[in-house]
């Protein structure tokens, strides 16, 4: 779930003790402590776990020019190397042997490091001559797009995005290492271009056909707002690279790079097999309720240490904000790894819905929220609200239990729909092989 | 004062509005304070129709004020930072676009504003005698979560671990920078006599123009980026699930910063946007239509409820000063001069929106040259040269929030610190730690 939520979710398991409440009256904010708590296991992983991951593979399919935090990088002819294939680059020079028939356009480009053919196809072509005003023999123009082979010759393809061959082929050398290795971790970067615009790009893992795919996508507003839907030219919108070993994608759905960064996926091998382990560096040892007692504890020592009359209830809240981070979580997919390092491997979550889920988010935290009104209110000498505290806090609880109900029910229809699925696909399977059977007696 | 009275005084705060609050930095509340406190206004205006003219030039403020934030809020040329949505459409020639959703949103608010008025009686007392006792708790919780949350944008593509690790955090420590800085210079500002006891009312303008208007009218002036010709017609590419989810995000987060003191909008729209999850810029616009909407005119409505008044808001406060509105019946025109007011500012803005979209790619720099000096200007008038140099500081502050790629909302630590060393009764410590105190 968002951030917000499982801190709202602190600050609601932190008023229930009611020293932490009364010290608030004596400029004592200690009961901040526990929402602080009830987010940590996200703040160590995204603001801290993140950048020490070790990556094995890290495809950085369009580098940055330095210094504008933006691609495409400026480089000369001679850089461009087998190593920079299908990589999103800029080059500069002098325009010469210029050939333009519809819908390719030729030349060569020089700069003070060598040459190397240029060539632009279809809407590219479009797109270079708008850009360029025209190329004629002599002008110095500059050209993005990526180096490929054609007949084992250098060629510079013009293009507004990277050829999806760069990161397909490394992600399937990833699977394959992680099948000879155990373990293989890779960055993929997102794609990031002027004027705060991104180049979305799709990552599917078919297992069944031992296939990386990946699939160019539109340009988008940082937000995902499409803002150019037209699609990449055939020649570069999908590419596929297949492995050598078997392999298993475990996160339901492709992954798909937009604009607010690149993400990390892991494989790892389990028998003769390898699984995909999504977001490797989330929701491992920091989700765990054996972290939360770890914490906790030590919260209490220091607490004590500092002589606070309050580090019982300190540490009981905060170990149960923690936990209510993990619970929370548990209901979306991903799952964490539960008690680390007694656990190795996450634990699926229910699948209510995506940690996103604009229903689960609210209405979990309008009812800690609730919870949080009902406490102070009978934290106060004279409660505002008379109600008895078992009735209030039934009041505050009913809307989001209808909207949990509501979230329940649409979780149970497509559990009845995947099932009706399934026994689709198992009557295919069984007429297919009744078909193949009679094929085979024939 | 009879129907009539309200409509019309309501009108003439709409037309007050309209005309100022699409210039850049030109917050409603300044125009309340120059045509109250300096201009005289609460002579010819009668005095309990004074709640009504501030209903109406604040209702036009949260529609118009979009003008400014559409088209004047533009990035440096390279971009090398993140752009606002709107900066976005903007750049894409689709600034009037933009308005619409916003407004659009806007609108929403409005009705869903006047739709609650009748419940408020019955809710807020509660929540008021409840949550009142806590605010610095919330208060507190909200700026520790502002920090957490940070978005750490840059070090990812560093060559180690420790480099990746360290550029990342440099921008939560630019945020802190930017948070004590500016409650630093509020603090001097509101506890010292650096600005005159006669402009109290008005200390806190500098400041702000300072913090939220100067830096980007100073970005609009330096950067070389031409603001290509827009798109005037009357057309939105969105969808209504976005629009709704962004409305509802906006308005829950509107009710907050309504209801709790110092939390402003921003603040609110962040903890609304966390709850209910909101993504897309269409999403996101509307949203900050609905929450703009429910700040400023909700917190100034509450002013209205005849059992459970509640004082929130710089505009509530000085309308107080001058008339309390205390009956039903005023209660019930409320409402009504929302609704007229919203209808009038969306048209009105809607028109302004197309003329602004027409001139901006032209006059794009004299127009932000004639704003910078117009908010000097305001603030001499206002609060004198020592004005000016706070809000320099102030602008310089901002600015830095914008090269660290941080947030601006930073900047409330303006209010928020010194307002929490207040709560806290640290008053007298942090003086003497300056060396300001006895």
């Amino acid at each position: 779930m968002r951030g917000l939520t499982h801190y709202i979710s602190g600050l609601a398991a932190a008023t229930f003790f009611k020293p932490l409440v009364a010290a608030v009256a004596h400029g004592n904010l200690a009961i901040l402590i526990p929402a602080v708590y009830a987010y940590l296991p996200d703040f160590l992983d995204f603001k801290v776990w993140k950048f020490f991951e070790k990556w094995d593979f890290h495809v950085d399919p369009a580098p940055h020019e330095p210094g504008l935090n933006r691609a495409p990088r400026r480089v000369k002819v001679a850089q461009l190397d087998g190593e920079e294939r299908y990589r999103f680059q800029r080059i500069e020079g002098r325009v010469s042997q210029v050939s333009d028939r519809p819908g390719r356009l030729e030349f060569t480009l020089t700069d003070d490091t060598g040459s190397i053919r240029v060539v632009a196809l279809e809407r590219d072509r479009d797109d270079l001559l708008e850009a360029t005003g025209g190329v004629a023999e002599g002008d110095t123009v500059g050209v993005s797009g990526y180096l490929d082979y054609v007949d084992g010759e250098p060629v510079f393809v013009a293009a507004d995005a990277p050829h999806p061959m760069y990161v397909a082929e490394r992600v399937a050398a990833a699977i394959d290492y992680a099948y000879e290795h155990g373990e293989a971790r890779v960055k993929v970067e997102n794609i990031r271009l002027i004027g705060d615009t991104y180049r979305r790009y799709l990552i599917d893992l078919d297992g069944d056909s031992q296939t990386v795919r990946v699939v160019m996508g539109p340009l988008i507003a940082l937000g995902g707002m499409p803002l150019d839907e037209r699609p990449a030219p055939a020649h570069r919108l999908v590419a596929e690279a297949r492995t050598r070993h078997r392999f298993v994608k475990k996160y339901p759905k492709p992954t798909v790079i937009g604009g607010f960064s690149g993400t990390s996926i892991g494989f790892r091998r389990e028998g003769d097999v390898v699984e995909e382990v999504f977001l490797p560096w989330h929701r491992e040892w920091s989700h765990s309720f054996t972290m939360g007692a770890f914490l906790a504890a030590l919260l209490y020592l220091a607490a004590t240490a500092l002589g606070s009359s309050l580090a019982a209830p300190l540490a009981l809240a905060s170990m149960l904000g923690y936990w209510a981070h993990i619970v929370e979580d548990q209901l979306g997919y991903m799952g964490s790894n539960l008690f680390y390092p007694f656990t190795r491997k996450r634990t699926p979550g229910l699948r209510l819905g995506e940690s996103g889920s604009p229903v689960l988010n609210f209405s979990t935290a309008l009812l800690m929220t609730g919870f949080i009104f009902a406490n102070l209110n009978y934290a106060l000498p004279r409660p505002p609200v008379a109600l008895p505290y078992p009735q209030l806090l039934a009041a505050v609880s009913a809307p989001s239990a209808a909207l949990y109900g509501y979230v329940v029910a649409k979780w149970l229809r497509e559990r009845r729909a995947e099932e009706e699925a399934m026994i689709e696909e198992k009557a295919v399977e069984e007429a297919l092989e009744e078909e193949n059977e009679e094929i085979g007696a024939a | 004062m009879g129907p009539l009275g309200v409509v019309v005084w309501t009108l003439f705060g709409v037309l007050v509005g309209l005309g100022f609050s699409w210039m850049p930095g030109f917050h409603v509340y300044n125009v309340i304070a120059l045509l109250a406190v300096t201009g005289g206004a609460i002579t010819f205006i009668p005095q309990e129709a004074f709640p009504f003219f501030v209903l109406g030039a604040l209702v036009s403020f949260a529609y118009s004020s979009v003008i400014s934030t559409v088209y004047f809020s533009v990035a440096d040329d390279t971009m090398i930072f993140m752009l606002f949505p709107t900066q976005r459409y903007l750049v894409a020639g689709r600034g009037h676009e933009a308005v619409l959703v916003t407004l659009l949103g806007t609108l929403a608010g409005s009705v869903i504003l006047a739709a609650s008025m009748p419940v408020m009686p019955l809710i807020l007392p509660f929540l008021r005698d409840v949550l009142n006792q806590f605010i610095t708790v919330f208060l507190s919780a909200l700026v520790v979560f502002m920090f957490m949350s940070e978005w750490l944008k840059m070090g990812e593509r560093e060559e180690n671990r420790l480099r990746r690790f360290l550029k990342a955090w440099s921008q939560i420590a630019g945020g802190v920078f930017v948070f004590l800085a500016s409650g630093l210079l509020g603090f001097v500002v509101l506890n010292t006599d650096i600005l005159p006891s006669s402009v109290a009312y008005v200390r806190l303008t500098p400041l702000f123009l300072g913090f939220f208007g100067l830096p980007w009218v100073l970005v609009n002036l330096l950067s070389g980026l031409p603001v290509g010709e827009q798109d005037t017609r009357d057309e939105v590419s969105t969808d209504w699930k976005g629009l709704l989810s962004g409305v509802f995000g906006g308005a829950l987060g509107g009710y907050i910063a309504a209801f709790f003191p110092l939390i402003t909008g921003g603040m609110g729209a962040l903890v609304a946007g966390h709850i209910t999850s909101q993504r897309g810029d269409d999403t996101f616009m509307a949203s900050q239509g609905a929450n703009r909407f429910i700040y400023y005119v909700g917190a100034f409505l509450f002013l209205f409820l005849p059992a459970a008044s509640l004082t929130r808001g710089s505009a509530a406060w000085l309308v107080s000063s001058i008339y309390q509105p205390k009956t039903y019946q005023e209660y019930v025109y409320s409402i009504g001069a929302l609704l007229l007011a919203s209808g009038v500012s969306f048209i009105g803005t809607v028109a302004l929106s197309k003329l602004v979209a027409r001139i901006v790619g032209r006059w794009f720099k004299q127009i932000s040259l004639a704003v910078a000096v117009l908010l000097v200007a305001i603030a001499w008038a206002l609060t004198g040269p020592m004005g000016v140099v706070v809000m320099l500081i102030a602008a310089v502050i901002g600015a830095s929030s914008v090269f660290l790629n941080t947030r601006r909302s930073y900047c409330l630590g303006v209010l928020i610190l010194p307002v929490l060393v207040s709560m806290t009764g640290n008053t007298g410590v942090v003086m003497k730690l300056l060396g300001l105190g006895v």
